[in-house]
């Protein structure tokens, strides 16, 4: 027993080394894993009131770029409002008469949009985090969908009472199910950690040729996201050699360099989804 | 050894400038420096072993909680702060300093600089090759760590110079 606490006493510092180094190594690797990190709860409010102030001085500066993203957004907003005004409606004929459900706009509702504004965010690492202003008091949960004007942004992990952290599509952890929007193809979307502005699409088989500008969109087929979000427009397609796949350079439509308002998705029908996906 | 009340305000305004300023202007996916770890650089040169290695662990922790990583910055740290009594006997910054911490004046340019550089370069391998978790892409990864390095090395010299010149040899 002396014997070891000489032992100790003598490589003290190396001890303490490899535990110190053990322990953050065991961290790294349990949480590297986007979807498990809720050890150490980042979206507390000691960092979003910091970065609260300090996104406060800086968004002074940005109040031009913000406003012109709103114009932009409330002209899109207005040409959609114009399509819906002039829905056309079906001629009445005397020997065939249907009706289409006019309601169909309300019963359809599945989605609320929660808007929050983006207090720190980083696009040159490679496990990018935004952290965001709304948190459980506003109705987020983990999971969640957050998109912007633009298109889809990434999914809500860590949430506190009133903050809460995004992975953005720019994290290396993330991974997303994406469609070609004509040819409903669909494959796996992740991003290699290299150029900000572009994100990677696997597992198209390689018989199909999809162009130059083609849609990327969410295929729907998890509840985070519903069909038709839009994620990027494809830049251009390599052949994997020996793969009957391709890979799909995708540009992101959403430019994470100058993110200042996001909206949370929230899906009135998850503990519906939920339920059912735990009785399979 | 005492830390005066001097060096923890320098200590904090590292630590606000590297967290609020360099981690959110992220200025290029080639260049993240990273000058936090010059805390733990320039602590006491006798401070004992236990201490440097806690105070690392804790830095990293507070960076990562920042950041939203998880033990990233923790691993970073702690590695570097391994290296720092072998560096500072290798040197023999003891003998050439009687300050008792870091003091360029009566170092030199050289010397310290390249104590500082080789401690941020550790560092920053092992930030860089954690965080990416993989060599799939090794030429990027080399680049990233060069690039952020000399970043970080610059932007702490500046720092020092502006901000540790001038109180040569009083107090601590």
């Amino acid at each position: 027993m002396y014997n070891l606490f000489k032992f100790i006493a003598k490589y003290h510092f190396f001890l303490l080394f490899l535990l110190l180094e053990i322990i953050s190594l065991t961290l790294v690797v349990q949480y590297n894993n986007y979807q498990k990190a809720k050890f150490i709860n980042s979206a507390n409010a000691f960092t979003g009131n910091i970065y609260t102030i300090q996104s406060n001085i800086t968004n002074f500066f940005k109040l031009k770029k913000v406003n012109e993203q709103l114009a932009e957004e409330n002209a899109y907003l207005k040409s959609v409002t114009k399509e819906i005004h002039y829905v056309e409606v079906p001629m009445l004929t005397s020997d065939s008469i249907f009706l289409t459900d006019t309601l169909f706009l309300d019963t359809l509702i599945s989605l609320n949009y929660i808007p929050a504004k983006v207090i720190s965010n980083t696009t040159n690492k490679q496990q990018n985090i935004i952290f965001i202003n709304k948190g459980k008091n506003d109705g987020l949960y983990e999971n969640m969908g957050v998109v912007n004007q633009k298109g889809v942004v990434g999914v809500v992990r860590n949430i506190s009472n009133n903050y809460a952290t995004v992975v953005p599509i720019i994290n290396t952890g993330f991974n997303i199910n994406a469609k070609i929007k004509d040819s409903g193809f669909f494959g796996n979307l992740t991003w290699d950690g290299v150029n900000p502005l572009y994100a990677q699409l696997y597992d198209i088989p390689n018989h199909i040729s999809p162009q130059k500008g083609d849609t990327i969109v969410t295929s729907g087929y998890s509840k985070v996201f519903e069909d038709g979000n839009i994620i990027g427009y494809i830049e251009n397609v390599e052949t994997v050699p020996g793969k009957s796949f391709i890979m799909i350079q995708v540009k992101l439509a959403v430019s994470f360099g100058n993110l200042n308002y996001v909206y949370a998705l929230q899906n009135n029908f998850d503990n519906e989804l939920d339920s059912l996906s735990y009785e399979n | 050894m005492k830390i005066s009340i001097k060096n923890i305000l320098f200590f904090l305004f590292l630590l606000v400038f590297q967290l609020l300023i360099l981690d959110q202007t992220s200025i290029n996916i080639f260049i993240n420096p990273y000058i936090y770890p010059l805390i733990i650089i320039l602590l006491p040169f006798e401070i004992s072993g236990w201490l440097l290695l806690i105070s690392a662990f804790i830095l990293g922790f507070v960076v990562d909680v920042f950041n939203g990583t998880v033990g990233l910055h923790m691993f970073a740290t702690v590695g570097m702060a391994a290296f720092r009594p072998l560096l500072i006997n290798l040197f023999s910054l003891q003998k050439l300093d009687n300050n008792n911490s870091l003091n360029i004046k009566s170092l030199g340019l050289i010397v310290s600089g390249s104590f500082i550089g080789i401690l941020l370069f550790i560092h920053h391998v092992l930030y860089f090759v954690l965080e990416s978790f993989s060599f799939a892409n090794f030429h990027f990864l080399i680049l990233r760590i060069v690039l952020s390095t000399l970043v970080s090395l610059l932007l702490c010299m500046l720092l020092l110079l502006i901000f540790k010149n001038n109180n040569k040899g009083n107090e601590r």
